[in-house]
């Protein structure tokens, strides 16, 4: 297997796991293309989904298992994400990151006149 | 709604599923029905079709660079394991580099030669449209009043000329004179149908004055130097003052026309009246078609043109494109098309012999590769991949060849001009056509060298290998085996071929042409010349070297070409058309020549009537006429009757090409332009000055140029001479890269049975018996080779001999010979390396265990 130095989560990766995250059991293509496009407020492909779902299993931070298929999918399985440990690890420091930048900001810093 | 399988669109949905890279296709694609079907059932089909459309094409750049990268990053690694194989078997990589490059040299040399043959009278504008006129038995020479009629009759035919090559003339300005060959005559349509440069004057107007002359570039620097020709006046043939209208670029080689001045057909309606008539043929047509019109209608309404005119000529007149007018000439059949097709054979063979040592020398090793192939494997490489990696390897290792390819090629071009007589330059070689045909060759290699080890390395079963039993089965040896037996034949096939053309020009060239052609002189003359014979002949043979004088009406050893057929009629006439050639000859031309006389005299001034009233006629017309006793009757050719004194043993008057035709000989002053002398063969060019010294006696103004009959002769088989040495060269290096392939294949056993040998000697075997041993392996194959391609080369020899009316036997012991140093030739080769391995000392083989 490849060796990925372990690199911050992009923005689109954060959102997909926070997505998973929050579906908890439910967590398959279609409902987390939708979840996304619902907390990111904008629609992504599922190319692009994909794409970045391989991205963080090679990463290790989510896994997958199958589901049993329907007929309403032309009779595909579902694929079902799961956080891993290290998924949330690495959530937990993009919480602390993302705290981190924006310390010591909050809505009235943005009525300011701009510094 | 539809059925269920419908529901989704076919087309946006694979192609969806086929350029996502996902690891997951399944749930990608089921996800993409699931919100499809959703979409739809929320906001109507347009919608989702929409919707999933929009997806495929925004899918598009991300697959466009993964697959990019990958590939590169993939060729990347094929190349680096290409170039450390290459280096790690640097003999191999040799032969395979020297094989394919030679043959690859061989291939865009002939390719180029192809293609110069194919482009003869294809840069007209309007090739497509222009026609000659062409009677039915393939001759080309029409009437001169044709050309005016099939303007005026059809309008399908927007233009047409007159087209008569004006032999060699004198052109004079002050004090500048010299000698053309290539004048033409023509009309004035002639330069709005065919393209030609004029760099000055007036295209339109240029032959409307019949005195006018328009000049090539050549013609007019040699002339004129530096001054402007245009409207300076030169003499023609020392009596007509010509005004120069127009000065054209160089005509192109590839042209079946070659011209160097041009003269209006106005001149000779001006000094002769009956130059326009349907009696006889000596032109010839041509025309240009209306774009729109068939050829096919036009040939059915022109075909009884000339019958019209002249209801004996039965010949039907069809049109030949102008474009097949080089490759296809009246008085030889297809023979350039022949050699265009056994030419591009020829190509085609070294290719595939080059293409075939590859192939060998990379199935024979692919034990090596066989690790490679499964570690590859193991760790996730698809067939596919492998199949790309070996084609990869095999352009990488083609690239390389061609580059060597090129430099070879370029150091060669000289000698292959001088071989073929062309013009090859380097510039030519950036043309688009050859471009591309270089790139098609360099592909077809990639194609013929790659494909097999391709398949073959890619298909190995991972557990076979990796637990190391190989496919070393008698499957794989057996198509090597074939490969190796199919170069050899092909190698066999070309020596046999080039044997039986050498031998076919050797015997032209030495054959009895019935005459004594060494020693002859032979020279164009003029009126002052013909009018003073006699005088002019006792002057001549005062000199004791001078033998026999002799006129006639034609160069002597084309006879044929230059007369033309005259319509025959004689006593007892059984039987329809007679074709027969009619000569003008003097008294003096038996003995010149030589010829025998079968029955009856020859021409004597003892006889009055001879001047008048007497034919000769070879046997060929006797046989043709169904006559028993020819001489003393009637016979009439050209409406002239005269009676037959004699019948002359045959002689071949023009190329061995053609049968001997009917000819008939008559005593015709008027129409002597060629001289004829023969010399005896001591002091050749003391003989020669005393006849220029005459000739400058009577033609102070002309210069004496003159030929020997026997080299004129020798030009004849020139095309044949180039065909020969052409096959020659390329059928060595054919031999040669076949022989690089066994040598490979030899090294490679050898070195594979190494401990075989050593074990072998050890027991006891002797040096020789191993030879014999290893090599009989290859001298079977050799002799299957051998075998096999036999009745092929017959076949195919004897359908090229057919081109000849005069031809050699095929003999048994050409192939023989072939065969036997093929034999020796290949077994050179391999012994080699068989005695290298098989002296070794055992002790060195069997060591390293």
């Amino acid at each position: 297997m490849r060796k990925f130095s372990m690199k911050e989560l992009t923005k689109l990766e954060e959102l997909v796991m926070i997505a998973i995250w929050r579906l908890e059991e439910d967590a398959y293509g279609v409902k987390i293309k939708n979840k996304v496009k619902e907390i990111g407020g904008r629609e992504y492909f599922y190319n692009t989904l994909y794409t970045t779902f391989d991205q963080l299993t090679r990463k290790g931070c989510i896994t997958k298992h199958f589901g049993e298929p329907s007929a309403v999918r032309g009779g595909k399985r579902k694929v079902y994400f799961h956080i891993t440990k290290k998924g949330r690890s690495e959530l937990e420091k993009a919480f602390e990151r993302h705290n981190r930048i924006w310390a010591g900001i909050d809505e009235k810093s943005f009525q300011k006149e701009s510094p | 709604m539809d059925g269920k399988k419908s529901r989704i669109p076919k087309i946006p949905f694979w192609l969806m599923k086929h350029i996502s890279s996902c690891d997951n296709p399944d749930a990608y694609s089921g996800d993409i029905e699931e919100e499809y079907s959703e979409i739809q059932k929320c906001r109507g089909r347009t919608r989702a079709r929409l919707w999933i459309w929009r997806h495929v094409i925004l899918a598009i750049p991300r697959w466009a660079t993964n697959i990019f990268l990958w590939r590169i990053a993939m060729f990347k690694n094929y190349v680096k394991t290409a170039i450390r194989i290459f280096f790690r078997h640097k003999g191999y990589t040799f032969i395979n580099i020297a094989g394919l490059a030679i043959g690859m040299a061989c291939c865009i040399l002939i390719f180029l030669w192809v293609q110069d043959e194919l482009s003869y009278d294809r840069f007209h504008e309007n090739a497509e449209d222009l026609y000659v006129a062409t009677f039915s038995n393939g001759s080309i020479v029409t009437p001169t009043a044709l050309s005016d009629y099939l303007k005026e009759e059809y309008p399908e035919i927007i233009r047409a000329s007159r087209y008569l090559g004006q032999g060699r003339n004198l052109l004079k300005y002050r004090d500048k004179q010299i000698y053309e060959e290539g004048g033409i005559m023509v009309d004035p349509d002639f330069l709005k149908m065919i393209t030609v440069k004029i760099l000055k004057g007036d295209p339109a107007t240029a032959l409307d004055d019949p005195s006018s002359i328009l000049l090539s570039e050549q013609v007019a620097s040699k002339l004129f130097g530096t001054t402007d020709p245009l409207g300076q006046t030169l003499t023609y043939n020392t009596n007509l003052d010509m005004k120069v209208s127009a000065v054209f670029e160089d005509y192109p080689r590839n042209s079946y026309l070659r011209f160097q001045y041009i003269i209006p057909a106005a001149l000779a309606l001006k000094y002769d009246k009956n130059f326009v008539t349907w009696d006889r043929n000596f032109i010839l047509t041509f025309v240009q078609l209306n774009p729109e019109t068939p050829v096919k209608g036009v040939d059915a309404k022109i075909s009884d043109a000339v019958e019209k005119h002249r209801p004996q000529d039965k010949r039907e007149l069809s049109l030949q494109p102008i474009t097949r007018l080089y490759l296809n000439p009246f008085n030889h059949t297809n023979v350039r098309l022949t050699y265009v097709y056994l030419f591009s054979a020829l190509a085609f063979f070294i290719l595939l012999i080059a293409g075939i040592n590859f192939i060998n020398l990379t199935t024979a090793r692919s034990s090596n590769r066989a690790k490679e192939v499964g570690v590859r494997k193991t760790v996730g490489a698809y067939r596919s991949h492998l199949v790309r990696q070996f084609f990869s390897e095999s352009l990488i290792l083609t690239v390389i060849s061609s580059g060597f390819t090129l430099a070879i090629v370029y150091l060669s071009l000289p000698m292959f001009n001088e071989l073929t007589g062309k013009l090859f330059t380097w510039e030519f070689m950036i043309q688009d056509t050859v471009v591309f045909g270089i790139l098609g060759i360099i592909f077809l290699t990639v194609i013929i060298s790659g494909s097999y080890p391709a398949f073959i390395l890619s298909r190995f079963s991972l557990t076979k290998v990796l637990r190391g039993k190989l496919m070393t089965g008698m499957k794989g040896c057996l198509f090597r085996k074939i490969l190796v037996v199919l170069q050899f034949s092909l190698s066999i096939l070309l020596i046999i071929g080039t044997i039986m053309i050498f031998r076919q020009i050797h015997f032209l060239q030495e054959s009895d042409v019935g005459y004594d052609k060494e020693n002859i002189v032979y020279f164009g003359i003029g009126t002052r010349f013909r009018q003073n014979i006699d005088t002019i002949k006792t002057e001549l043979l005062s000199n004791g070297n001078v033998m026999d004088v002799t006129l006639t009406n034609v160069a002597p050893y084309r006879w044929n070409t230059n007369a033309g057929y005259g319509d025959v009629h004689w006593e007892g006439k059984t039987h329809q058309q007679v074709k027969m050639v009619m000569t003008s000859v003097d008294y003096d031309f038996l003995d010149t020549f030589k010829l025998k006389m079968a029955q009856g005299r020859f021409f004597s001034k003892e006889y009055s009537t001879d001047a008048s009233d007497a034919y000769v006629v070879n046997q060929a017309a006797v046989k043709a006429m169904e006559m028993d006793d020819p001489v003393g009757k009637e016979l009439k050719v050209w409406e002239l009757a005269k009676r037959i004194i004699g019948v002359v043993e045959d002689y071949h008057f023009e190329s061995l090409h053609s049968e001997i035709i009917p000819m008939a000989m008559r005593i015709e002053p008027d129409s002597y332009s060629q001289a004829c002398i023969r010399i005896s063969p001591y002091r050749i060019p003391d003989t020669i000055a005393f006849i220029e010294k005459k000739w400058k006696e009577i033609y102070p103004e002309y210069p004496f140029e003159y030929m020997f009959l026997d080299d004129a002769i020798q030009n004849q088989y020139r095309s044949e001479q180039a065909t020969g040495k052409i096959v020659t060269v390329f059928t060595i290096l054919a031999l040669f890269i076949s022989c690089l392939g066994i040598f490979g294949l030899s090294s490679y056993t050898a070195e594979q049975r190494t401990k075989e040998i050593g074990i072998r000697k050890v027991l006891g075997a002797s040096v020789w018996s191993l030879f014999k041993y290893i090599s009989r392996e290859f001298v079977v194959l050799v002799i299957f080779a051998n075998v096999i391609i036999w009745p092929l080369a017959y076949f195919i020899m004897s359908r090229w001999l057919q081109t000849f009316a005069f031809r050699i036997d095929i003999g048994w012991w050409m192939f023989v010979l072939t065969g036997i140093s093929v034999l020796t030739v290949s077994l050179l080769t391999v012994s080699w390396q068989i005695i290298r391995v098989a002296t070794t000392d055992p002790v060195d083989s069997l060591r390293y265990e």
